[in-house]
């Protein structure tokens, strides 16, 4: 078989290649920037759960101990 | 580029290599949009590396071995995208002639599909296989050469090197016959 270099052949690059590359920098520090401020929500968002549960949960610690401690002191099984 | 021992700077490598890479990423990916793609973020990891490049290896090398772990990555995702059925068809570029000595039209299509076949034969290869296949023919990189940028032994590539032209050897052979 006759032999064919397929890779010989000239490719047609893009005119706007290189500014594009060059562009680089400023392209990763905005991505930089776009990370740092979806960090910052998503941190904010779980610390406002945290926050939310927190306070659910010691509510309801507060329930419970005043249903007990009004059980204790109404009931007439208190000893 | 800068003729002493220090690190070049981002400017000068995209002039150095930007038409370089952006062919290694146009021939293994095959396809125009493809290929910018993997360039950007070729130069994009380049950037965010060049401080660390402690000039162990030769600047070139160490642009290829980022650009080969990136086609890799690509031609990966490429394969996991046909498995589901989204298939990218090979770009017109890749149906030209090679010779321009065809006398007729029949000689002319003729060679069209023998293009077209072999670049399917070379995309149907092991990504390993395709990445060493490329460096040597394109570039006419050396196995020491094609071995750093692959990160892998001498041998192993010369293994890469022979399986592949086998493969297609017989892909083509297969061609013929039919």
């Amino acid at each position: 078989m006759q032999r064919k270099n397929y890779y010989a052949k000239n490719i047609e690059v893009p005119d706007n290649l290189r500014e594009l590359l060059l562009q680089t920098p400023m392209q990763v520090s905005k991505q930089k920037r776009e990370f740092t401020i979806w960090i910052t929500v998503i941190l904010l968002l779980v610390s406002f759960n945290i926050g939310l549960y927190l306070q659910q949960e010691t509510k309801q610690q507060e329930h419970a101990t005043a249903d007990v401690y009004q059980y204790l002191t109404q009931t007439s099984y208190y000893p | 580029m800068n003729t002493n021992n220090t690190t070049p700077t981002f400017e000068e490598i995209v002039q150095a290599y930007d038409t370089k890479v952006y062919k290694l990423c146009w021939y293994l990916l095959k396809n125009r949009s493809d290929a910018q793609d993997c360039t950007q973020d070729i130069f994009i990891a380049i950037y965010q590396a060049l401080p660390k490049f402690k000039q162990e290896s030769s600047l070139g090398t160490w642009i290829y071995r980022i650009s080969c772990n990136k086609c890799y990555e690509f031609l990966r995702r490429k394969k996991r995208k046909k498995r589901f059925g989204i298939h990218v068809p090979l770009d017109d570029f890749f149906a030209q002639t090679v010779s321009s000595h065809q006398e007729n039209p029949e000689e002319i299509q003729l060679s069209k599909e023998q293009a077209i076949y072999f670049w399917k034969a070379v995309e149907r290869l092991p990504i390993q296989q395709q990445l060493a296949y490329t460096l040597f023919h394109l570039e006419g990189m050396s196995y020491q050469q094609i071995a750093a940028a692959l990160e892998t032994s001498l041998s192993a590539v010369e293994s890469l090197l022979f399986r592949a032209r086998r493969q297609l050897a017989k892909e083509l052979s297969f061609w013929q016959t039919n």
